[in-house]
């Protein structure tokens, strides 16, 4: 029979299939590095890039004028620059206004063109033309310009109402107004050209402003400030190094950016397959200015089943993987797998209270009223309020259940491993419901004792994390009094933005993950009156911060002396104890998983990608 | 009526299925007395720890939920996992058991609304035709156009997560095949002599669709409706799966495989460590839709009218 | 027929706007806000209240109904199809990259689903009522049964968890690096095939070992039923008059059998088996999720549970759009097949 014979044969290719499962699965890669890990980059481009997976593939691959010094997040080493610029040195002037940077010379890119200052001002311009939205480079723009967008340059010097009324339709990728062409122009040379200049040999940044972090910002781990050819970028369609043209390089959609998947650096590694979402192939640099790396091939494999992960971990098939911290008792036992634990990470997780809530159409906060059945908009402005739930949350069991160990207090928005962080017990709330019944007793005239409150609090669905944490605030709360109604809901990432944004979340679930090693990245986003977090607070909460928060985190900005910064953001984090601004949840602990044959890796918390990926230029592989 | 019963009593495979089913009639019934529930919405599957690695079956519920519950005043009538804890110390067991009553209403409501929608639309096609017939027609082929799957995933990913909405999702893509089945068959009895003659009569158009069409065509859409009913529990798991469906905590079966997938590898050396995650809600799945699958089959069979002189 | 198959013919582009309305109609429910979700995932990357506006303006996410359904369908006809924040790449490109994965699974996957589904249809069919058809039925019914992600997950489980012979995913390491870098070229982007026109036997076992765990779960449940449907026709067959004839001729058995019954039984599986084909793309998803096999169905589910819309719309418009042209084809070529039909 027909059927008979093609069965036959199908087995038969299955047992040879199987057969040589068993050949081949000892080739092993002695230079090659894999790498396995959930998401892969969304970008190849460093002015573009602001997440994670972007971020590791530009730091292989390109150069920044200053490099972190091994694990340090405060002590840098030159990189393309031959000096670290500081006061001593006379390289940081006029109050710290003027950076200047000697450049690296006999330095080559990948396409083998010598990188010279010119290439190195042109990459700053760029970056704060190209400036897309929901970028990074606000972080270049805030020193440079002193505001947070060029389109904010833009719209103040011009004194329009929003950047698209200057072009034809309003469409900021279309045609632009002629009536404003000189004085677009002279946004560039008059505002953007003067921020950075060639010096000779050096290159010279004026800033708009006295930047504590600015070395930060411009340091190896911030793909933003990255080095890029000026010759090859022209060439790629970035912009033209012209004054009058560039607007119509700035903020293109993604697939528009014509360095989107092309990359050409100076870094040890050169890109040399992308496979989106699927591999990424780095292969090595062998005129690196620094000696060649010491592995041939590395290689991102962007696998999104941690099963997958693990099994490729166990077999060989990956040499370093990112596992998520509930596994991690798995793992520790397969043998040649090494793991390290606790690692700290530049990341915390805050519950905040805004101190008004928008009522319109907002069911979240039940009847809107203090009878028992909602929560009035106003309601966390009461400091009692704040401070009951503060004592209300079980912060010790959440570390030692939900995260396994794996993570510490904060007494405040400043975590540990950043300048500012403070351990005073006195700082820290402790968990303690008679405190939180004492507080909560003292709230509103103590009606809210009698009546009780009804309300939802927040979690990202899909992050259980979040959700135990919601769990047991309600679950607390509830024991505490049992007229205390806080139900928690999971809401869509897309129905909680729309909230987020409309003000209407009564409490809110959140975390942070640095962009640079500075208290200027974590204070003024939990507390200040613009802050990225706390500006969603409400009118009350922003006038309180405008006065007592605002002026304390511009001399934090602006201080040059360490000891005295610390000081000052020390004082934010009392402020942000006493007014129980939000419940400081936890700095999670991050893990390395790798195995044993993997020798040099280091941690660095600013790095991207660390703790689970690596810093592959130090990186051999070799019992 | 009698005579479909008795045969479904006497085959074997069918009344495997019947035993099963009635196992699962009793769960659902019984399931507060079973299981309490010891939140406010008893289908939130209680946490026996703040535990983020599944616990094995028979470990004991942590001190503090217990100090927890009984401040909440909430019977604890089980003291330990008996089928084990899944991610996050949700209790496997009152899992399965309020699951029951979960899949007897996805099964049940997204079948019998999208059979009443189907069956309103079929008939009326069949009966005006025309125009009528014509457009209903059409929609119902651009809606067919779409795999099901796909199509309730699109829905769920709009509407969000929530049993409610994947019953709106399989509602919204299910009636499709009632409503052709019953034009079907509508379009056949159209034309016997005893609706001709009520036609004739003067007879109004509802009382004879009410009166005449359709009890003599409903039969077999409602064997068809009984059927699906597994098949839908099974998209509705599915969608779980994908991450589109029942919230986290939910009591679901599809809910909690979806939970568990993670786990299933075990640790080397020990695979399979964790498998009471998955075998349990999955078995559960299975003895489910399996039930109904093997009644449904007989029927089937009993009902094909080439088949009947031989049985 | 001729009428009907034109009438089928005229009636593809009003199905394909019904189509693309419903869609377009069911992601109009999402405010612009939320649209947004897709775009930003981090409330951090919003430096002020202006920002979610401005993106919202760049992203046209606020355009009213017919201004927008009416901008989808022109650039969907260009191919623009946007930009899918899952795959990091535009949705044309994603669909290029994905697509040959998918039909190199989908095609193998043929082959079981219709030997065995044909085959056992036949076997209970001519046993009909006997042990074995009971066995064959009830083994049919089981498999229906089980839901095929757990199936997926089990079949994972021992061949990969425990035995180690099948992995997920679609090549091993060191093939992955020939076919991306090294001398492989791709002429259809079925790595099987390519391998064989490269003359690389090991990475066309390698490719096949990876397709193996994915075939049996895609096509489990198809053969399940299509051995009944199979099954069904067969016992209606073999009642006809004409199959009694020709065993009161004395034909023996298995002439009856497999010459005479079977050819006509098969015509309405033979389209059944058409749709099972394109109702294996829902099937697609699961299965290629279960095993991260990179095709079009795993990215369509990571697409749905990262709220990535834009991928979303695109991927329910080509899903509907195959499946429509896909039925005509079927219904057609049954016209064709059926001698019965064409003179109607």
């Amino acid at each position: 029979m027909k059927y008979n014979r093609l069965l036959i044969v199908v087995i038969v290719i299955l047992m040879m299939a199987c057969i040589t499962s068993f050949v081949f699965a000892e080739i092993k890669n002695p230079d090659t590095i894999i790498y396995a890990t959930p998401g892969g980059p969304e970008s190849l481009d460093p002015h573009w890039a602001y997440d994670t997976a972007s971020g590791e593939i530009i730091y292989q691959t390109y150069d920044n004028l200053i490099n972190y010094k091994g694990g340090s997040t405060s002590e840098f080493v030159p990189m393309l620059s031959t000096q670290v610029p500081s006061v001593e040195n006379g390289l940081v002037k006029d109050n710290g206004f003027t950076y200047i940077f000697p450049i690296r010379k006999d330095v080559k890119f990948h396409n083998g063109d010598i990188l010279t200052p010119e290439d190195v001002v042109y990459s700053f311009k760029r970056a704060m033309i190209f400036d897309r939205s929901g970028g990074p480079v606000w972080m270049l723009i805030e020193p440079l310009l002193g505001a947070y967008g060029i389109e904010d340059v833009v719209v103040d010097t011009l004194g329009v109402e929003n950047y698209s009324d200057l072009f034809v339709n309003g469409d900021p990728r279309g045609e632009l107004k002629s009536e404003h062409k000189a004085a677009m122009t002279k946004i560039f040379t008059d505002k953007i050209d003067k921020t950075v200049e060639v010096d000779g040999d050096n290159v010279v940044f004026h800033l708009a402003q006295a930047y504590g972090p600015f070395l930060n910002i411009l340091a190896h781990c911030g793909n933003w400030s990255s080095i890029i050819d000026k010759k090859w970028a022209i060439e790629q369609g970035a912009w033209d190094g012209k004054a009058d043209t560039w607007w119509k390089y700035h903020d293109p959609e993604n697939e528009k950016d014509p360095l989107y998947a092309v990359e050409n650096g100076t870094g040890p590694f050169v890109v040399k397959k992308w496979v989106p979402e699927e591999i990424l192939i780095l292969e090595r640099f062998d005129d690196y200015w620094n000696g060649p790396a010491k592995i041939k091939n590395v290689q991102f494999k962007y696998v999104t089943e941690y099963t997958t992960r693990k099994l490729m971990l166990q077999t060989g098939d990956a040499d370093i993987a990112y596992i998520p911290v509930q596994y991690l008792s798995e793992v520790e036992k397969i043998e040649g797998v090494e793991v390290t634990k606790n690692l700290p990470t530049l990341a915390n997780v805050v519950s905040m209270f805004p101190w008004t809530i928008n009522a319109e159409g907002n069911s979240y906060i039940g009847s809107g009223k203090l009878d028992g059945e909602g929560i009035p908009p106003d309601f966390f402005s009461d400091i009692h309020v704040r401070k009951g739930f503060s004592y209300l949350f079980p912060y010790d069991i959440f570390i030692a259940k939900v995260a396994k160990g794996m993570a510490i207090r904060n007494p405040g928005p400043i975590p540990k491993g950043i300048l500012g962080f403070s351990e005073d017990p006195e700082l820290y709330y402790e968990f303690s419901l008679l405190k939180a019944k004492e507080e909560f007793m003292k709230a509103w005239n103590g009606e809210l004792w009698e009546k009780g409150c009804k309300f939802n609090i927040f979690y990202n669905e899909g992050n259980d994390v979040r959700k135990a944490a919601s769990d047991m605030l309600s679950q607390y709360a509830k024991m505490v009094n049992p007229k205390f109604v806080l139900t928690p809901i999971g809401v869509q990432w897309s129905s909680y933005l729309k909230a987020f944004l409309t003000e209407k979340l009564p409490i809110f679930t959140i975390g942070w993950l640095a962009d640079y090693p500075d208290p200027h990245n974590w204070a003024p986003v939990y507390m200040g009156s613009n802050g990225d977090y706390s500006s969603f607070f409400g009118e009350a909460y922003r006038e309180f911060a405008r006065e007592n928060v605002d002026p304390l985190l511009e001399q934090g900005l602006k201080e040059t002396d360490k000891e005295k910064r610390a000081e000052i953001y020390k004082e934010l984090t009392r402020i942000a104890h006493d007014q129980a601004i939000s419940i400081y949840a936890y700095q999670p602990g991050g893990n390395h998983v790798q195995r044993t044959w993997v020798k040099g890796w280091y941690y660095n918390p600013i790095m991207p990608g660390e703790p689970a990926g690596a810093d592959f230029y130090n990186l051999t592989k070799g019992e | 009526m009698n005579r479909i019963l008795k045969k479904l009593f006497s085959n074997i495979t069918s009344l495997m299925g019947i035993i099963i089913l009635i196992f699962f009639i009793i769960i659902a019934i019984f399931a507060p007395a079973i299981t309490p529930p010891l939140s406010d919405d008893p289908y939130q599957i209680p946490r026996m720890s703040w535990d983020i690695n599944p616990q094995p079956p028979g470990s004991p519920m942590s001190d503090n939920m217990i100090e927890a519950y009984e401040f909440m005043e909430k019977e604890v009538k089980w003291e330990k996992a008996i089928c084990g804890t899944a991610e996050g110390g949700y209790d496997i067991f009152y899992g399965l058991i309020w699951g029951t009553r979960t899949a007897f209403k996805i099964g049940i409501i997204t079948v019998s609304i999208s059979m009443l929608i189907g069956i309103i639309l079929g008939s009326v096609s069949a009966y005006f035709g025309g125009w009528i017939d014509e457009i209903l027609m059409r929609i119902t082929d651009i809606f067919l156009s779409f795999p099901f799957l796909v199509a309730a995933m699109v829905l769920t990913t709009v509407l969000g997560r929530g049993l409610d909405k994947v019953m709106i999702a399989l509602i919204s893509f299910g009636w499709m095949g009632y409503a052709r089945l019953i034009r079907g068959s509508i379009l056949a009895t159209k034309e016997e002599t005893y609706v001709m003659a009520a036609k004739a009569l003067g007879v109004n158009d509802t009382k004879i669709i009410w009166k005449h069409l359709l009890p003599n065509t409903i039969f077999p859409v409602m064997v068809q409706g009984s059927m699906n009913i597994g098949s839908m529990v099974i998209t509705a798991a599915a969608l779980s799966f994908l991450g589109v469906g029942a919230p986290v905590g939910y009591a679901d079966w599809g809910q909690m495989v979806s939970f568990a997938r993670n786990w299933i590898i075990g640790s080397p050396g020990n695979a399979g460590q964790y498998w009471y995650a998955v075998f349990y809600p999955g078995i559960f799945i299975v003895l489910f839709v399996l039930s109904w699958n093997l009644i449904g089959d007989t029927l089937r069979d009993i009902l094909d009218p080439r088949l009947r002189g031989e049985l | 027929m001729f009428s009907y198959m034109i009438r089928r013919i005229l009636l593809l582009p009003i199905i394909l706007i019904g189509v693309t309305f419903l869609i377009f109609s069911v992601f109009s429910l999402l405010s612009p806000m939320e649209r947004l979700a897709t775009y930003v995932h981090d409330p951090n990357t919003l430096k002020s209240p202006q920002s979610a506006e401005r993106l919202i303006a760049k992203y046209h996410l606020d355009d009213p109904f017919p201004l927008g359904y009416i901008n989808w369908i022109k650039r969907t006809a260009h191919f623009d199809l946007g930009w899918s924040q899952t795959a990091n790449q535009s949705v044309a490109d994603a669909i290029k990259q994905r697509f040959p994965a998918t039909l190199e699974l989908v095609l193998y996957s043929i082959i079981p689903v219709i030997l065995i589904g044909i085959w056992l249809g036949v076997v209970s069919a001519v046993h009909h009522n006997d042990i074995l058809d009971q066995i064959i039925r009830v083994t049919a019914i089981i498999g229906w049964s089980l839901p095929s992600f757990i199936f997926g997950l089990l079949i994972l489980f021992i061949f990969y968890g425990i035995l180690g012979w099948f992995p997920p995913g679609r090549l091993s390491a060191w093939a992955q690096d020939i076919v991306y870098t090294g001398n492989f070229i791709s002429y259809t982007h079925l790595i099987t095939i390519d391998a064989l026109l490269n003359g690389n036997i090991p990475i066309f076992l390698d490719a096949l070992k990876h397709l193996i765990a994915p075939i049996i779960t895609l096509s489990y449940i198809s053969w399940a039923f299509l051995l009944r449907i199979t099954r069904s026709s067969m016992l209606d067959t073999l009642r006809k008059d004409y199959i009694r004839t020709a065993r009161a001729k004395g034909v023996d058995e298995h002439t009856v059998i497999h010459l005479h019954a079977k050819r006509n039984a098969l015509i309405p599986v033979t389209t059944i088996a058409g749709m099972m084909i394109i109702g294996m793309m829902g099937g697609v998803m699961i299965t290629e999720t279960v095993f991260t096999y990179p095709g079009l169905g795993f990215w369509a589910a990571q697409s749905a549970q990262q709220l990535d819309y834009g991928t979303v719309i695109s991927f329910a418009l080509l899903f509907s759009t195959i499946m429509v042209i896909g039925n005509l084809v079927v219904d057609l070529s049954y016209a064709l097949i059926d001698p019965r039909v064409r003179l109607e």
